[in-house]
């Protein structure tokens, strides 16, 4: 489990993130510049200005007490934190040290949504609206929390939910259809100064909304948009107008060199991204700081913040531009990006692992061996041609420069041990990405704007093992504005669309699943089943290859679970309705449903002392459903039920009397694991089940396995265990995956503390009793002693000192070798490494010295003829005597 | 198709199950689903005191329940608070039955039905672990158990096979060790 100091980094990678970007600001007294950001994510982080790596961060809560509401950055960074009750705190900017905190309590709770915060003159002001009153104005000391004098109210009965803040002005249309005014009001000033011009002064009638936007980023200057068309600037007191806004554009008044100047930059369907600069005073485009590039996309950019500089006589402009994919990027002013941060990879909601295609030589000697008629002769001729090909490609590879990078699509062949895979990523924004599992390099992304990632299921359709097919992959979603299904197919090895590409389906997905048999192709068919029990199958050619066939269906709220079988009739794919469970009988909802895992099973049952074998319940269809709900005598309760998914027979059900569920639950094989809450004693457990046929097998060896054709219930070997209270409570579940299923099987957990333990299985085993019990597993082999404390040692902490924060999900894939499983977690943070859950027994050690063998071999072989020669001189020798 | 089984209280030791008998029509149909690989539904209608009747499906395969001989398995899935979660009709897989014979043109059928409850969950076992302590503890306070054995009795796995090899050892030269030159 544990590996050595040289180990570290070798086959895993740490990437973290902090999330979508709320608000963004340069760093610019401290000697390193930084990019302070805060984030969607209640991330407070700097990032390197030079490589976009993240210097320091801290994670704040989740929940709403961990909202950033303000960042400023002076000499300090200031953040505002939480809602009612709020945190001020001030972080040292070169090392993310806390250096003051104070908090601050609203009276008023039920408006305290409405706060807005901002730094005026060293001074935290909270300027809360009351609408149709008034605005109360309330200054603390930033430092010490100190109230400069009691809450100021200006009278305003123009406020309404439609005004916007651009410090220190607060601006509003008010007033009746027609007659609107603009309204503006310095509320840190002493004295109430109202602004206000009628509306129509600034736009045409004829067109009017009236809506106010704030601009983005951290404008120099007070101002806002009206319906996307005018900027309106307040200065000295009075309203100014500007005619350069682009509309849809991303707005934001930054200081040039000659006077502030007006940032725009947006995303031409042609042109792809814009950037432009005017001058405020004279309304004249600033020429160097201008960018037309059709190769880059970034959709719906938005601008964070600018800084710009004089190098001579030209501006030096540093812009942080945030899109709707979550991405972030800083960029020069001509437009070149210098960084790019893809910060959708903190909320990675499906993963998959894909194998790569094996390189070309290789494919030629598969094809070889494929071809299995033809005479002698023309094998031989095959088999010279290819040896001859073999032989050009290793002159070619001497010939060639070894420094000569190859480019990366050329690199990306499966190894021998198949270790090498692409990992294709959907994020929560709609982004695909596509990363190489060494090294944690990003191949590919496409972002899909429309897909709604709530319930989205990837599925690989064809492997990169039928050459001359690619690979392919299919994403199966919801379409963001209609909610009918949307497919996204791409080849996963280079991120291009195939086959149907952006499809958007006319109706609503209730369940999609692969088809068991290829087409002539090798592609399997997506079956998709739509709310009205209709079923439609992509490709249409492989419809007649639904066979037997069945999909079950759960609505996680009623907890009620329907299975279907999809037949071909001859015509067209059907489905018939043929079980129906109530799971959720007294208001139960499913947390989780773990169905089991597609692995093979290495053994049909255990060897006992006594000789004979426990056979395993092996059902393929098996799925766990845990619901929770309440109860009118426990209070609330987890029902653990093991469903046949073909057939609909409950297969085994478990209890728990006063627990609450986790969504974590993991089945494999005969296993099956799940943790929850006990409320009884407030703490984690984990509940551990084993199903068994008994000593004699139901059917033949051999046979397949049918949910149609046995009625008999397996026993289950249960047993339940406490995780320790020091590990916190477990974020995310998963078993490793091996090819064959020889290995033993770990449990991986992920803890909020950051760690990721693997926990052998027999330490889980349901079959573990207390030692002279007289229970079934006791003093049989492999079975330890019943111990109720789940042993969590620090050396099976999988990533050592590299603590995850918000691990979501982790995901296990069985490697090429049998011994090593692929591990993913992913969260706020992403981590890779690989697992051998019985150490790596076919690969020889890291550190086998060949050298040394082969000195020795070479040394034995002089040996033996020398010893030889020796030999018979003496025996010479010998006869002359 | 309908098929007619109503146990009675479920509450009670016994139930009676009145079945109706499958007519040659039934048996009929049921071949026709047979012939295109069809399903053989039942849909359960469960009532209880305080809620709504609600409604489960179960199926079996037409073919393995006339191969079966027209036997099955009902079975009826309870939770501790007696709400049933699950109805499921299964084909009793037992190769020995026999295809009933027809009397009077009617078929029966012979079903089992099987109440199951879903049991409490195994709880993490603290009490019996920490009585096993206490046990280790008192007997380690009470020091190592006399032995009260002999000498011969404690040590007689030693004694042996130092016997047995000096016997060997004594047979192989009887005249012991020959004295070198």
């Amino acid at each position: 489990m544990c590996i050595y100091e040289d180990q570290i980094g070798k086959f895993d990678w740490r990437q973290t993130y902090v999330g979508r970007i709320k608000f963004s600001q340069f760093d610019t007294v401290s000697t390193a510049r930084k990019l302070i950001v805060a984030t969607e994510e209640n991330v407070l982080a700097a990032l390197h200005l030079k490589t976009g790596e993240v210097v320091w961060r801290h994670v704040f809560e989740s929940a709403s007490t961990g909202n950033i509401q303000l960042l400023h950055v002076s000499d300090k960074v200031v953040t505002v934190t939480g809602s009612n009750p709020y945190l001020v705190r001030g972080w040292d900017s070169t090392t993310g040290i806390l250096l003051w905190e104070w908090s601050l309590t609203l009276q008023d709770d039920d408006r305290a949504d409405f706060s807005e915060w901002w730094v005026h003159q060293g001074l935290l002001v909270h300027m809360l609206p009351v609408f149709n009153s008034h605005i109360e104005v309330t200054m603390y000391n930033l430092l010490t929390g100190q109230n400069r004098g009691s809450t100021s109210k200006l009278p305003a009965a123009w406020v309404n939910d439609g005004c916007v803040l651009s410090p220190p002005y607060y601006s509003c249309v008010s007033g009746n259809m027609g007659a609107q005014r603009l309204l503006s009001i310095d509320v840190t000033s002493s004295k109430v100064q109202l602004i206000s011009q009628p509306l129509f002064d600034y736009l045409s009638l004829d067109v009017f909304e009236g809506t106010l936007k704030p601009l983005d980023g951290n404008s120099v200057l007070p101002a806002f948009i009206i319906d996307d068309k005018k900027i309106v600037i307040v200065k000295d007191n009075n309203f100014e107008a500007l005619n350069i806004a682009e509309m849809s554009a991303s707005v934001t008044i930054v200081e040039g060199l000659n006077g502030p100047m007006v940032l725009q930059a947006w995303t031409d369907d042609n042109q792809g991204f814009k950037l432009s600069a005017h001058s405020v005073s004279t309304g004249k485009e600033v020429s160097e700081i201008k960018c037309s590039d059709p190769a880059l996309r970034i959709p719906e950019p938005e601008l964070g913040a600018v800084l710009c500089t004089k190098t001579g006589n030209d501006h030096a402009c540093r812009i942080v531009v945030n899109g709707a994919d979550d991405a972030i990027h800083l960029m020069q002013q001509g437009g070149r990006v210098m960084w790019s941060r893809e910060e959708s990879l903190a909320n990675v909601v499906a993963v998959e692992f894909v194998d790569l295609p094996v390189s070309e030589t290789d494919a030629a000697i598969e094809s070889e061996f494929d071809q299995k008629e033809g005479s002698i002769w023309a094998g031989s001729v095959r088999r010279l041609h290819s040896q001859y090909q073999q032989l050009q490609t290793l002159l070619a590879s001497l010939q060639s420069d070894r420094d000569v990078v190859h480019s990366s699509t050329e690199d990306l062949v499966r190894d021998y041990f198949n270790l090498h895979k692409i990992i294709v990523l959907v994020t929560e924004v709609g982004k695909i990405i596509g990363i190489d599992n060494l090294s944690g390099e990003i191949l590919w992304h496409h972002f899909e704007g429309a897909l709604d990632t709530e319930a989205v299921a990837i599925f690989t359709r064809r492997t990169a093992r039928h050459p001359p097919y690619d690979a392919y992959l299919s994403i199966v979603g919801k379409h963001q504005e209609s909610g009918n299904g949307l497919i996204i197919s791409l080849n996963p090895i280079t991120g291009e669309l195939v086959g149907e590409r952006v499809l958007q389906v006319d109706g609503r997905v209730l369940q999609c699943a692969l088809l068991h048999q290829p087409d002539e192709e090798k592609l399997h068919g997506l079956v998709l089943l739509y709310d009205d029990e209709s079923v439609q199958v992509f490709p249409v050619s492989s419809e007649h290859l639904v066979d037997d066939m069945y999909l079950y269906v759960a609505e996680a709220e009623s907890a009620k679970v329907q299975g279907y079988a999809l037949k071909y009739n001859g015509r067209t794919a059907i489905a018939q309705k043929i079980w129906s469970l109530d799971l959720g009988s007294g208001g139960h909802r499913i947390a989780v449903s773990a169905s089991r895992a597609a692995q093979r099973t290495h053994s049909p049952g255990r060897a006992l002392s006594d000789r004979s074998v426990l056979y395993k319940y092996n059902n393929p269809n098996l799925v766990l459903f845990i619901t929770e709900g309440p109860d009118p005598v426990h209070k609330d309760v987890v029902r653990a039920v093991a469903v046949d998914g073909a057939s609909g027979a409950v297969v085994s059900g478990a209890v728990h009397r006063r627990a609450r569920a986790t969504p974590l639950a993991v089945h494999a094989d005969n296993c099956i694991a799940y943790v929850y809450l006990s409320d009884k004693y407030r703490r984690v457990e984990i509940a551990t089940m084993e199903l068994y046929e008994g000593k004699e097998r139901w059917g033949t060896p051999g046979a397949p396995f049918s949910s149609f054709s046995s009625a008999r219930a397996p026993a289950a070997a249960r047993q339940a265990y406490i995780v320790p209270a020091a590990a916190r409570a477990p974020r995310a579940a998963a078993l490793t995956v091996t090819e064959r299923s020889l290995t033993d099987r770990h449990l991986l957990l992920a803890l909020s503390n950051g760690a990721i333990m693997e926990i052998p299985w027999a330490f889980l085993d349901p079959r573990r009793a207390p030692a002279g019990g007289g229970q079934m597993g006791v003093g049989e082999e492999g079975v330890l002693p019943y111990l109720p404390e789940l042993p969590l040692p620090a050396e099976a902490v999988l990533n050592y000192n590299r603590s995850l924060h918000r691990v979501r999900s982790l995901h296990t894939h069985p490697a090429g070798i049998e011994s090593t499983s692929l591990v993913l977690a992913t969260g706020l943070d992403m981590y890779y490494t690989r697992v051998a859950p019985s150490k790596t027994f076919d690969l020889l050690k890291e550190d086998f010295d060949y050298h040394l063998i082969s000195i020795v071999l070479v040394a034995l072989v002089v040996a033996t003829y020398s010893t030889k020669y020796f030999a018979s001189r003496k025996m010479l020798k010998m006869a002359w005597k | 198709m309908v098929k007619n089984t109503a146990p009675g209280s479920l509450r009670a030791g016994t139930s009676i199950i009145e079945q109706k008998p499958f007519q040659q029509q039934h048996i009929n149909e049921l071949k026709e689903l047979a012939d295109f690989d069809g399903f053989y539904t039942i849909r359960s209608l469960v009532t209880a005191a305080d809620t709504k009747e609600s409604e489960y499906f179960s199926s079996v395969k037409a073919k393995a329940f006339l191969e079966n001989g027209l036997t099955d398995v009902i079975n009826a899935w309870v939770l501790p608070n007696g709400a049933v979660i699950a109805v499921s009709f299964q084909v009793n897989n037992s190769s020995e039955s026999q295809f009933p014979q027809s009397l009077n043109n009617v078929y029966k059928i012979k079903s089992n039905f099987y109440l199951r409850q879903v049991e409490a969950a195994v709880t993490p076992d603290t009490a019996s672990y920490i009585q096993k302590l206490e046990r280790e503890r008192e007997a380690r306070e009470k020091g190592e158990l006399k032995d009260n054995r002999s000498f011969l009795a404690k040590y007689w796995m030693y004694i042996v096979p130092i016997a047995i090899f000096v016997m060997i050892s004594g047979a192989t030269n009887p005249e012991g060790p020959q004295p070198t030159r």
